[in-house]
């Protein structure tokens, strides 16, 4: 019983952060190629288990199997099984059809994150991706700030820059991830290297100021050739997605 | 090979320099990017931006007045779902139930406010196409949904928890897949007309 409640907070887990079938096969977490992400969430062990870090410590003892003692076919866990088939799966594939944790509950939690030893000169790319954490999930929450940041623009850009360019002999890029992230929130605000008068104009404004900057009219055709205005949305927006529709990489 | 078949587009980020460049180029006056040659950007680049674009704004592209609107009839169906015993229930009453929520969503689509709701209905149609291409792009409703859901419909971050995640969720789902009901008339576009 404690092994299936386990294993379906785990899939609800993966739901959370964005992370999907494709990422992780076989029970090993992989991250695309040529991107880390910022989540700080998996954790490896023996170089292929994986499991979320687990945000609730009191689980962690509950059911925390070796290797030796959960029998792999070619499927998966032998009791995967028998945990799709149990109620609690079944009505979580039906409301969710991507439901479906192939890693289970395999793994300590505090083990060694993907992070863990690396400088900043050795990550090709790095993002900042808002993940679906909140107050009420974390037994520490007095320790983070949960407002959100005020602008995109809080981050250093030409850090950021610099990091990515991976400038060997650097003092910058040998600081570790912690120390960046530190320096991102200490100084809010500062970092910000672009006109922000014009910033503040078309981002982090109410829709309706963005779009009485910078809008594009969208024109309706009846069947009769008429055109007809539909609405205005945001430059921003409308070039996004014409390429994104038309011209693809 | 198109934007909408490329493996994972808008759950892989882009270049962070490229991004902050179009950024720039997004928010310089006159043209505020009207014109923007894409030479040398990728379509993750395009979608970094305009993640980052909607959820700079002040509030979610669903405005947070309208939260409890458009959560309620997912709500409503939950309800009903909870109290049917052990889950059974006919596919007629799940057809009822879905004649029931696309009208329900419908007027929710009404009642915004004119831009946002013209916002709503581009971006929902963006993200049905994606969708539709899901066997080559890997981005079905439910992964667009979770990469969006925070841009179109939320509360005030501190008064989120799972289970408001979750029915937010929902919502895009659902109106990714009935996209269709929720054109109200918007075939064919012109948008390149005054770019």
């Amino acid at each position: 019983m404690i092994a299936v409640r386990m294993a379906a907070y785990d899939m609800s887990q993966l739901e959370q952060k964005n992370v999907y079938g494709n990422s992780i096969i076989g029970g090993s977490a992989q991250v695309h190629q040529g991107d880390v992400y910022l989540t700080n969430y998996y954790t490896y062990q023996n170089g292929h288990a994986a499991a979320p870090l687990n945000t609730r410590p009191g689980n962690v003892d509950a059911f925390s199997p070796t290797e030796d003692s959960v029998q792999r076919n070619a499927r998966g866990f032998a009791f995967e099984e028998l945990l799709m088939n149990s109620r609690a799966y079944r009505s979580a594939a039906h409301n969710n059809t991507d439901a479906f944790s192939v890693i289970s509950s395999a793994g300590r939690t505090a083990t060694w994150s993907m992070l863990s030893g690396l400088s900043l000169s050795e990550m090709s790319n790095i993002a900042i991706l808002a993940i679906p954490v909140y107050a009420t999930d974390l037994n520490d929450k007095e320790g983070y700030d949960f407002e959100p940041p005020r602008t995109e623009a809080t981050i250093d850009q030409p850090y950021l820059a610099q990091s990515s360019s991976q400038s060997p002999g650097s003092t910058r890029s040998k600081r570790s991830v912690k120390d960046w992230w530190k320096q991102i929130h200490k100084t809010p605000g500062t970092g910000l290297q672009l006109d922000s008068a014009s910033t503040d104009r078309i981002f982090a404004v109410a829709l309706r100021e963005s779009i009485i900057h910078a809008n594009v009219t969208i024109l309706l055709r009846n069947d009769d050739e008429e055109s007809s205005i539909f609405g205005y949305i945001p430059v921003i927006v409308a070039k996004c997605c014409i390429f994104l529709k038309e011209k693809g990489k | 090979m198109s934007g909408t078949d490329a493996e994972d587009v808008f759950a892989r980020s882009g270049h962070a320099a490229r991004i902050a460049n179009l950024q720039t180029v997004f928010t310089t006056p006159d043209r505020y990017g009207r014109g923007l040659d894409w030479t040398g950007y990728t379509i993750y680049d395009a979608t970094g931006i305009l993640l980052r674009y909607l959820k700079s704004l002040t509030e979610p592209v669903i405005p947070y007045h309208c939260y409890d609107l458009f959560t309620r009839p997912i709500l409503a169906h939950q309800s009903w779902y909870a109290s049917q015993p052990d889950g059974q229930t006919t596919q007629v009453m799940e057809d009822e139930w879905h004649t029931k929520l696309v009208r329900a969503y419908q007027d929710c689509i009404r009642e915004l406010p004119p831009l946002n709701r013209q916002l709503l209905v581009y971006l929902i149609d963006l993200l049905a196409l994606f969708a539709s291409k899901s066997d080559s792009n890997k981005m079905t409703s439910n992964r667009l949904a979770c990469t969006f859901n925070p841009a179109l419909v939320s509360r005030k971050p501190a008064e989120m928890d799972e289970t408001q995640h979750r029915l937010a969720q929902y919502v895009i789902i659902f109106l990714i897949e009935n996209q269709d009901h929720f054109l109200i008339g918007m075939t064919e576009t012109e948008e390149a007309s005054l770019l």
